[in-house]
């Protein structure tokens, strides 16, 4: 058993160790870059999409918002009402400047392909109808369309955070965006996020819109891009700000659904794996999704050992009245705890480097505690969900 | 770009090799340092066998048994400290094998020291225990590791009230097969007490003081 644990702990810190070097040299390599973008040549017609469904209290706001946004010509916004059983479609036929459709309820995917067919600018910019771009999204974000460029992804920011559960999703939010725009150097963006994402309409019409039966068609979307040549930016100093789930049951499910729809999407494109054809699909994003996969796995299989161990010490305690603080029981022999160590420290450099970085756009507050509940219990929570998920998947008990 | 993977795979090797290399310093000096304590443990072994032989041969025994016990005790205490430490390390350790040998050459020591106990204890009225702990070198179950902490317990309670004595039951010594079979130790672990009392483990404290007092 023990040699089992020494070649499964070996191959977890060798394969984290080797992704958090790559990430490392490459923001390392880009750094001086990393917030820059290229100069604006022109300015291409823009049509915002924005599918809204039971959002009367909020799209009032969002529409304003959108209005507000800097930019040198007339902006064509589209809000699609996707069959809402609330007050959301008259709040809509009162807002003036505005596209408006109705239709019947099909889900966010048939709403912005909707959107899609309507639309009539160059630059096609789909905004959930809980998202608040900064004043400056488009002017920041439009110059990254140069050529072969179909799509731009920007940093998606919690909006008013208040309470623990925002705290950590603010970091994880910062992280995701850092690690997105590092992705990028390996031409590997897997999602183009819903709050706010640029894409050239036509290179959409040409790969036949968002796949209406994934659970997570901002995924898809940057695969089925990426699978038809496509490359995909991230605007890294363009900000959206959106709402997160503040109640654990909410983020717990929407966790599900970008899990399951992470699944959907990779086993749609497996075929395509090690296939050189398709380089940066089969050779990139579905080997990272697989070893991601496994180390998730294999993180939370050896972590459930060492509770199991440190549980029967401590039952054995309580039950049989031996101390079990007196003798120090090593599951891990020094070797990997030497290698552990490695591991922690990058993983230190690596939250330094995000944050130092970040802090130019984000801003998010520095609390030490946050950062340690983050590190040592949200991130261990990802796997469990993970495994919640794989199980939903494949008894395919999701909608 | 293709560099940017090497590159990370080369670090990445690199790190896990000064890991292992870290590793592997650590472990021989943990040999080296168990092997000191050992040969240590064997020197005083062996001053006070002959100390004990001599006493036999040219004086009065019972003037000197006070002393000769107490000697035997504190000498059991050594190697059961050295043994908690051989112990340690052997679960830390993974590549050098030298510590096998020296856990055999720790064995063979305490066989001895467990003999002279019995001879000792007949000569001098002694009024100590023995617990002689028979345990698997190779298959630590779940009911070895509970025995393991209920007599380290044990002898944390009664100090040097008790001679505890660890055996490896399966790490192919004659002695030990011997020792085995006139107990009649078929499963491990397994403690005998006082040369008479075999318990089939596992068996808890109060189980096992209903045998010794201390």
């Amino acid at each position: 058993m023990d040699l089992i644990v020494d070649i499964v702990n070996s191959i977890f810190i060798i394969s984290s160790t080797y992704f958090t070097v790559l990430f490392l040299l490459l923001f390392f390599h880009h750094e001086e870059r990393i917030m820059s973008r290229p100069k604006m040549k022109k300015f291409p017609s823009v049509s915002i999409v924005i599918p809204a469904f039971n959002e009367e209290k909020i799209i009032e706001r969002v529409i304003d918002n959108v209005k507000k946004l800097t930019y040198p010509r007339k902006k064509e916004i589209i809000v699609v009402d996707d069959g809402s059983t609330d007050r959301t479609w008259d709040v809509l036929k009162k807002i003036k400047g505005i596209r408006t459709f109705r239709k019947k309820n099909g889900g966010r995917a048939s709403a912005v392909n909707y959107g899609l067919k309507k639309a009539r600018g160059e630059i096609f910019v789909r905004i959930d109808a809980d998202s608040f771009p900064e004043r400056g999204a488009l002017m920041k974000a439009i110059p990254h369309f140069e050529d072969g460029v179909a799509s731009v992804t920007t940093t998606v920011l919690i909006r008013n955070p208040k309470g623990l559960l925002d705290r950590l999703q603010e970091i994880e939010y910062v992280m995701i965006a850092w690690s997105r725009k590092i992705l990028e150097y390996l031409d590997a963006i897997y999602v183009t996020p819903g709050p706010m994402s640029f894409y050239k309409r036509e290179a959409l019409i040409k790969v036949g819109g968002f796949d209406e039966k994934n659970l997570t068609e901002d995924i898809e979307i940057a695969w089925k891009l990426t699978k038809n040549k496509y490359k995909i930016k991230m605007a890294l100093d363009t900000k959206v700000y959106t709402k997160a789930p503040n109640e654990l049951r909410r983020w717990w499910d929407q966790r599900l659904r970008w899990n399951i729809g992470g699944m959907q999407t990779y086993f749609k494109y497996l075929h395509l794996l090690f296939n050189k054809k398709f380089k940066n699909i089969g050779m990139l994003l579905l080997p990272l999704f697989s070893v991601s996969y496994v180390l998730n796995i294999v993180g939370i299989m050896f972590t459930i050992y060492v509770l199991q161990r440190g549980l029967q010490y401590l039952i054995g305690a309580y039950v049989f009245g031996f101390n079990p603080f007196v003798i120090s029981f090593t599951i891990i022999p020094d070797m990997f705890i030497f290698l552990s160590i490695f591991s922690v420290l990058m993983v230190l450099a690596f939250l330094k480097i995000n944050f130092g970085t970040m802090d130019k756009i984000s801003m998010v507050p520095k609390k030490l505690s946050n950062f340690v509940i983050y590190i040592f219990i949200y991130i261990l929570v990802f796997p469990i969900n993970l495994l919640h998920s794989t199980l939903k998947y494949f008894t395919r008990r999701y909608r | 770009m293709k560099n940017v993977f090497l590159k990370a795979a080369i670090i990445t090797a690199a790190v896990f090799l000064i890991g292992v290399y870290l590793g592997f310093i650590l472990d021989s000096m943990r040999v080296e340092e168990v092997k000191e304590s050992i040969t240590e443990i064997d020197n005083l072994w062996n001053d006070v066998r002959l100390m004990q032989s001599y006493i036999q041969k040219f004086s009065n025994r019972t003037d000197y048994c006070g002393f000769l016990l107490e000697e035997n005790l504190r000498i059991g205490d050594k190697i059961y400290e050295e043994g908690l430490k051989v112990e340690e390390y052997e679960n830390t350790n993974r590549f050098a094998s030298s510590l096998e040998l020296e856990k055999t050459r720790y064995a063979l020591l305490d066989l001895q020291f467990w003999i002279n106990s019995i001879d000792l204890k007949k000569l001098c009225n002694g009024n100590y225990s023995t617990v002689i702990y028979f345990y698997s070198q190779y298959d630590r179950t779940p009911d070895q590791n509970f025995q393991d902490r209920v007599l380290w317990d044990l002898k944390q309670e009664c100090g040097p009230e008790i001679i505890y004595i660890t055996f490896p039951a399966d790490m192919d010594i004659s002695t030990i097969e011997v020792v085995k079979n006139i107990y009649g130790v078929e499963t491990v672990p397994a403690i005998l007490i006082n040369e008479e009392t075999l318990l089939n483990s596992p068996v808890t404290l109060r189980e096992i003081e209903e045998y010794i007092s201390c």
